[in-house]
């Protein structure tokens, strides 16, 4: 398994899009970051407090995001028919998945940490800031990933999951997008119009939690939650793609 | 007794009411190089895909050097380089990298076999082009590069020379006779090039509709498609006399049937009735026989089909 995961990380890390991947990412965070100090020099008061919250209301992005480290990391295998190099090899199809999961698990984590990390030092360099409150900012905002994460990783897995099972990773993105994006809009409608019981489906969804978080900085319940949402999609989605994947034909 | 390489028993494979290979028993020793020789849709490639895990088969088994049970078989195929179909590598590597990945992929120590192995395809140049703007010859020999990485003991090769040039095709036998008999490699290739297998295969396999026809040493199949003069007679021990006294003949062998067949004066038929006839054994039919490796083939699966 190392083995494979490092070779996955040899990949990644030898490709031109994951470099314009991060970059595209920072430019925009940069122009934001820009644009607000742009418009103090003409008599706005976007602080660091405001730009760092920012943050905790564009969690839901991060999700989207795992869709581009899911392909960073799978690379259009069916298109490319290089998974028959793994499995005439005699590497296992649970090794290869795991292997692939865990690697676009860990990328996503790096990726995020540069990105969040980055932005965080541009606004504290361009933006005004005040020592009192940055702290406790910077906590509320530390309080919304540790609600974030769990649901991003789960999130991630769904995208493999996709990924192993559907031949064009387009339609696997539309796909997972819709998971993400029209799901809960539909539980939510059903919910109100039809029955409660999708109300509960709805909250268990990957969205929900994420836009509960910055309402409810402080509460560890939300979370506890989110850790059981994030461990069940994981699980749920590997499961699936473990057992499919295993009977797949490669072509 | 010769080590097993490969060993399918009633291996199968369905697709919903479409039978791609059906009960085929292949048995490869070690050293052989074994033609599996088929038409396009004859299920070379499903039997090749199912001995590399690639399909799963619906029915039979697979033994790879003595091993049956799936782990046993996983870590066998570690023995194995295959290059199935066209050969599939990431676009925006180089060869270089593409091996590389394997090569820790696979937990092969030191980097030297990469560079060792891209010397022996002669591709050791290609510097900082990727894949995707490589020659087909060149996919062709960076797939057989991938294959042969890890020294395997068993080649899996399917369709190997398509899309290879007259120089190409030359190179890569050569690169597989050497392969055989210095490493003693194992071969199994598919083709329907028959000419091309003619060149390098020990023992053939003949495949069509998903049933194995045949399986026959080269050294056998030479001996069934010798060039010979066929003659049916009414006494064949009487022919075989007047042959002997007044031609010398020696190289010949007498059939069930009072059929004789000649192995020398080919070129003298008018000669041989002549003979025969002068010595009182009457001609039923003289006919020239002989085949190659495309005739005997057509011959097992019931000619050319047409439509």
């Amino acid at each position: 398994m190392v083995n494979y995961m490092r070779a996955e990380f040899y990949k990644v890390f030898h490709r031109r899009y994951t470099y314009i991947f991060l970059l595209v990412l920072l430019a925009c965070e940069g122009l934001l970051v820009a644009g607000w100090a742009f418009t103090n020099a003409n008599g706005n008061d976007v602080g660091f407090d405001f730009g760092a919250g920012v943050l905790a209301m564009m969690l839901s992005v991060g999700l989207y995001c795992t869709v581009l480290t899911g392909d960073l990391v799978f690379s259009d295998q069916y298109k490319f028919n290089t998974l028959k190099n793994e499995v005439s090899y005699g590497l296992s199809r649970l090794r290869i998945y795991l292997g692939k999961l865990l690697v676009s698990c860990i990328t996503a984590l790096v990726l995020c940490a540069v990105i969040i990390a980055t932005y965080v030092g541009m606004c504290w360099l361009v933006l005004p800031h005040d020592m009192a409150t940055a702290g406790q900012t910077l906590s509320n905002l530390g309080f919304c990933l540790l609600v974030a994460l769990p649901v991003w990783l789960g999130c991630q897995a769904l995208v493999m999951m996709f990924f192993f099972l559907l031949r064009s990773n387009t339609v696997a993105s539309f796909l997972i997008v819709g998971v993400i994006m029209a799901v809960p809009q539909v539980l939510k409608l059903l919910g109100a119009m039809v029955h409660p019981v999708f109300r509960y489906a709805y909250n268990v969804m990957l969205t929900p939690v994420l836009d509960a978080a910055p309402n409810m900085v402080g509460d560890w319940r939300l979370v506890g939650f989110a850790c059981a949402v994030g461990a069940g999609w994981f699980l749920m989605s590997t499961a699936i793609g473990v057992v499919i994947f295993r009977k797949r034909e490669i072509n | 007794m010769a080590e097993g390489v490969l060993v399918t028993r009633n291996l199968t494979k369905r697709y919903g009411p479409f039978t791609a290979v059906d009960n085929v028993n292949l048995n490869i020793e070690k050293g052989q190089i074994y033609g599996l020789v088929g038409r396009n849709g004859a299920g070379k490639t499903t039997i090749i895909r199912m001995v590399t895990a690639q399909t799963v088969p619906t029915g039979g088994e697979v033994e790879l050097f003595g091993a049956t049970a799936p782990a046993d078989l996983s870590r066998m195929r570690a023995r194995t380089g295959a290059m199935v179909e066209t050969p599939s590598f990431y676009p925006y590597l180089t060869a270089r990298e593409n091996l590389e990945y394997y090569r820790i992929q696979r937990g092969i120590p030191g980097r030297g076999c990469v560079d060792e192995v891209l010397n022996f395809v002669d591709l050791a140049k290609t510097g900082k082009k990727k894949f995707k703007n490589f020659s087909l010859g060149m996919k062709q020999r960076l797939g057989l590069a991938l294959a042969l990485m890890d020294h395997p003991d068993l080649l899996l090769l399917d369709e190997p020379i398509n899309g290879l040039d007259p120089e190409g095709i030359v190179e890569f036998r050569n690169i597989l006779l050497d392969l055989n008999r210095e490493q003693g490699t194992t071969i199994l290739i598919s083709s329907h090039i028959l000419s091309e297998l003619a060149n390098l295969a020990t023992h053939y396999g003949f495949i069509d509709g998903g049933h194995m026809l045949e399986q026959i040493s080269a050294k056998v199949l030479a001996e069934k498609c010798r060039a010979c003069i066929e003659l049916s007679v009414d006494d064949a021990a009487k022919a075989a006399q007047v042959l002997e006294q007044a031609m010398g003949v020696r190289d010949y062998e007498v059939l069930p049937g009072q059929v004789i067949r000649l192995y020398c004066h080919l070129d003298e038929p008018a000669r041989v009735t002549q003979t025969l006839v002068e010595g009182g054994v009457a001609l039923r039919s003289i006919e020239q026989k002989g085949a190659n490796l495309e005739d005997y083939y057509l011959g097992l699966i019931g000619g050319v089909r047409h439509g």
